[in-house]
């Protein structure tokens, strides 16, 4: 199964489109978005658990990569940059889905897990048949590592973008990098397996910070171990 | 798993001696550690069940990851998105266009300009409009600015006035819009739009002198084709966006259209099986994107209270109040109860209008604008 999805287009035919593009020629640019519309979307899919908030992320991005297309000076590639764009797209929507007021209401069936407890206990994708399961599970899962190492697991283990260009799509050194994805990674089979990432002090997570409850993330108070990014030994 | 089985060795690596870093584990996950790098560590993994087991854990989550399908789009979201997102560029460029070709009037002239915008707090500003203006610092600056040096402060003033005047009309026009270019579709009129036209805005049949909102009539029979209203909702994981979810991105079917009187459109929404609207009036936030203009809607929580706002692309920031009648508890606003629900229409803290909502078989929106008379004459006069 091919992991990847589809990239869209070799750098070469992004180069020319986003010179179009950049020059006014609406027909570029549309379709350089078409392009790159799956992967953002993708992109906010995982990072947001949530399909309609992916949606709205993926729209502002598609905005911003539109309106911003102009002021893409060509330093890193333009399939980075948009990986930059819709992963700080995503952020903006978590973000501000944080700001929002939660509403009681019932849960219909079908809809996501809200909770580690109705994890399946052996949520692996290898022993689990039902595939919607398991990406329900990942889903929730993902959610509860912190969006820092969420964003840098996604984009190294779902996107298969190298170290430095996560670096480049998240603007820290390649150092926190590596201790975002590691530390994500640890969170994130622990919690598919039905297990609370080790509590503070025990391990090389509790710089990742404290346990969280249920439903809130994990390891959002990691930034003093990014700064330390190679400091955590096991 | 069991609680043993959890990694527990100390943040200081003291007890154990020569154990490899995490992220090193990681990198080896990942062949990225140098030869000698990962003999090294094979060798410790290979003697430490902790690390080993760490090891095991970094890799199933590499794996569960790698293994996953790309989650793919909904049909259509594509079309609405990029549809949006070159609207919003053309809007720049409208928006560049009009500051450039539109005299800097007296605002002694203009009633409706003379008063500046509802000041609005710094903090007030919407996340989605700092988004935009972050990332697209450069082309807004390029639409927007002037230069200061080149006019009297008086006149920057005034320039000012007349942004908020463009934008402001930019809501009546996308709300209104929608009645207008329905009224055209139902009967088939084929009329060019002149939105690109520098120093108009396209009335589209709003009447300017209307001011009153009418109950709705009684939907004509729809006309032919159908447009795209997208639904989105703010709300995160409650009921309203779980709800919402069902009804986002529906193809509705213009049903009633009266612009010459009132530039109101109904809109008629398929309702799910099963599911109450009750999204769409709860933390309602929709985008009405049609012929290439977006906008949000957002509607308070309860009567009088004025909710946060934020709009697509950058667009005009538009507030429903309810008003003082209107339902306390937004759960009312079911598509099983009937009724009808008036709300006032803010825009940069200026009333451009009233929405009536009428909750049935359908949900049905009206948009119907009184707005300011003189701002849309100002806009609509061409560039003297």
């Amino acid at each position: 199964m091919d992991a990847r999805p589809n990239t869209g287009s070799a750098p070469d035919d992004d180069t020319q489109a986003v010179a179009a593009a950049r020059d006014g020629d609406t027909a570029a640019l549309e379709s350089l978005l078409r392009r790159h519309y799956d992967r953002c979307y993708a992109i906010c899919r995982r990072l947001l658990g949530d399909e309609q908030d992916a949606l709205d992320a993926t729209q502002e991005a598609m905005i911003a990569i539109a309106r911003g297309i102009a002021n893409f000076d060509g330093r890193s590639s333009f399939s980075t940059w948009t990986y930059r764009v819709a992963t700080n797209a995503a952020l903006d929507e978590l973000r501000r889905r944080r700001r929002r007021p939660l509403v009681e209401a019932p849960v219909s069936a079908g809809e996501g897990l809200n909770s580690l407890d109705q994890l399946p206990t052996s949520g692996r994708h290898d022993e689990v048949g039902d595939s919607v399961t398991a990406r329900l599970s990942l889903d929730e899962a993902l959610k509860r590592v912190s969006e820092d190492q969420r964003a840098a697991v996604v984009l190294r283990d779902m996107f298969d973008l190298e170290y430095a260009e996560i670096a480049e799509v998240l603007r820290v050194p390649i150092g926190t990098v590596r201790s975002r994805i590691a530390r994500g990674r640890l969170v994130l089979a622990q919690l598919l397996e039905g297990n609370e990432p080790c509590p503070p002090g025990t391990g090389a997570l509790a710089e990742a910070g404290a346990p969280s409850a249920p439903g809130e993330e994990i390891g959002n108070r990691d930034r003093g171990a990014d700064v330390q990014s190679r400091g955590s030994r096991i | 798993m069991t609680d043993e089985h959890l990694p527990s060795p100390p943040a200081d690596g003291t007890d154990h001696p020569g154990a490899p870093e995490l992220s090193e584990l990681s990198e080896l996950v990942d062949g990225l550690l140098a030869p000698e790098d990962a003999a090294a560590v094979n060798a410790h993994v290979d003697t430490c069940p902790d690390c080993a087991h760490q090891l095991t854990l970094l890799r199933s989550a590499r794996e569960t990851l790698s293994e996953q399908d790309p989650p793919m789009p909904p049909a259509g979201s594509m079309d609405i998105a990029v549809t949006a997102a070159l609207a919003s560029v053309a809007r720049v460029a409208r928006e560049a266009t009009r500051s450039a070709a539109l005299p800097v009037t007296d605002s002694a002239a203009s009633p409706a300009l003379a008063s500046p915008p509802s000041p609005r707090p710094r903090g007030a500003v919407t996340r989605a409009a700092r988004r935009t203006a972050r990332v697209t610092a450069g082309a807004d600056a390029t639409a927007l600015s002037f230069d200061a040096g080149a006019v009297s402060r008086r006149a920057a003033r005034n320039h000012r006035h007349l942004q908020f005047a463009t934008r402001a009309a930019a809501a009546v026009l996308i709300l209104g819009g929608l009645g207008g270019i329905g009224y055209a579709v139902a009967h088939s009129v084929a009329k060019p739009s002149n939105a690109t036209s520098a120093g108009t805005v396209p009335l589209n049949g709003l009447s300017p002198q209307s001011s009153t909102t009418r109950p709705l009539a009684t939907p004509l029979a729809p006309p032919a084709g159908t447009f795209v209203l997208q639904l989105r909702r703010e709300g995160g994981r409650d009921s309203c966006s779980k709800v919402g979810h069902h009804l986002a991105n529906l193809k509705g079917t213009l049903v009633n259209v009266d612009p010459p009187a009132t530039g109101a459109a109904v809109v008629a929404l398929p309702r799910i099986a099963g599911q109450p609207a009750t999204c769409v009036s709860v933390g309602l936030a929709f985008v009405i994107a049609w012929s290439g203009d977006v906008t949000k809607v957002t509607m308070a929580a309860a009567p009088g209270t004025a909710s946060s706002t934020a709009t697509g692309a950058g667009a005009v920031d538009v507030t429903i109040r309810l008003g003082a009648s209107a339902v306390s508890d937004m759960t009312q606003f079911d598509s099983a109860v009937a009724g009808h629900f008036t709300v006032a229409v803010i825009a940069r803290g200026a009333e451009l209008g009233t929405a009536l909502v009428r909750a049935g078989p359908v949900l049905e929106l009206q948009l119907s604008k009184s707005v300011g008379t003189s701002v849309v004459q100002q806009l609509s006069s061409p560039p003297g």
